[in-house]
């Protein structure tokens, strides 16, 4: 399968219609409360009566009651149910936001609320565009070569975020959460590229920012801990795969720790080091 | 007693300088430099104890006690963790 190949079947099967889901699925894998899987099916049930099931070649139904917003349909769509997806067709998601340079992508990685989208919107005022936000999935169908095919078109960002890099929202991501969409300024990367440079982002520097590369086992444990919503790539993938994947990706890409200190007045000079970085400016 | 590496049930990839190790039955990582690596790269189902030592004593000033009782604690360590059988 090519790259665009592999871009056309995501977007297929993140196609979605209402319908009935069910309660279960016969051949989970693994079931929680809120989700299960199987080779070729996912179900997300939420608390607040959405639920998604995915079906493997069949694409996305969605039932929800009334008071859920289309907001928050799309949100989970793009997000659990996105990488449900990237995971049972053999793609790779991880939980990265980023941007390409000259035909190669640098992407952010960290915790939830480290500034991996943050980073890639302001470097998006710095001619950078942007190659995905939140999740970006890549393809290893190619031995030599890890990678990204581009994502959501739009950035997500919280309103001190958004202060932060002057962007004006487009829209609320949900209703009842301070967050909002944006569409960067650099635009979009809409081609399939290599991702070069993952970066995973510190925030424990007290003055200095610092790029520290990283090496060894740590590469492994880095990668690892980047997937997204790996407990569902653990259960449906076979172990050895899943180590050889964090392998290859660990040997193939260089890997930074990029810390600062997360303080407003010193924002842009993490930004600047970091566009300086990528561009080598 | 020779020691062998379980590798019906780990997986291994080099990276850099260094060897991380996953148990395929419990999903435990583990990683390995320096001596650990050293002793790690002569386990081929032929040596015991005592013939790791020496081998490791070609490439490191070491006390033979000395040596014995850290390769001795390392393969404890990877049995227990299910890396290397006893044979």
């Amino acid at each position: 399968m090519t790259f665009a190949q592999s871009m056309a079947l995501l977007a297929d099967e993140s196609m979605m219609r209402e319908g009935e889901t069910p309660e279960t699925l016969p051949n989970a894998l693994n079931e929680t409360p809120n989700y299960a899987i199987a080779r070729d099916a996912f179900l997300l049930k939420l608390p607040s009566g959405l639920h998604f099931y995915y079906r493997q070649g069949k694409g996305v139904t969605v039932s929800y009651p009334d008071d859920v917003s289309h907001l928050e349909v799309s949100l989970f769509l793009n997000g659990s149910v996105y990488g449900a997806i990237a995971w049972i067709n053999g793609l790779v998601p991880l939980h990265a936001s980023g941007v390409a340079h000259r035909g190669q992508v640098h992407a952010f990685t960290g915790h939830s609320g480290a500034g991996k989208s943050t980073l890639a919107a302001a470097l998006g005022k710095r001619d950078l565009p942007l190659l995905a936000d939140d999740v970006m999935v890549l393809d290893l169908s190619d031995p030599d070569v890890v990678m990204c095919l581009p994502g959501h078109k739009q950035l997500k960002l919280w309103r001190d975020a958004l202060e932060m890099t002057g962007y004006e929202a487009a829209g609320q991501v949900r209703e009842d959460m301070d967050k909002y969409y944006i569409a960067p300024d650099s635009g979009f990367n809409a081609e399939p590229t290599p991702l070069s440079h993952l970066y995973f982002l510190e925030d424990g520097a007290k003055e200095n920012i610092a790029f520290s590369p990283v090496t060894g086992a740590q590469r492994f444990n880095f990668v690892r801990t980047s997937f997204y919503r790996s407990q569902f790539c653990a259960a449906i993938a076979d172990s050895r795969d899943m180590f050889a994947t964090v392998a290859r990706i660990a040997q193939q890409v260089t890997i930074t720790r990029f810390d600062r200190p997360r303080r407003k007045e010193v924002f842009d000079q993490g930004v600047n080091a970091m566009a300086a970085r990528i561009t080598g400016g | 007693m020779t020691l062998r590496k379980a590798t019906s049930r780990l997986a291994e990839t080099e990276i850099d300088d260094e060897i991380v190790l996953m148990n395929i039955d419990t999903g435990h990582f583990h990683a390995l430099r320096n001596t650990g690596l050293a002793i790690w790269k002569l386990i081929d189902g032929t040596r015991d104890i005592n013939a790791l030592c020496d081998a490791l004593r070609q490439s490191y000033a070491v006390d033979p006690d000395v040596c014995a009782i850290e390769v001795d604690r390392f393969i404890n360590l990877m049995v227990e963790a299910g890396f290397v059988e006893r044979r």
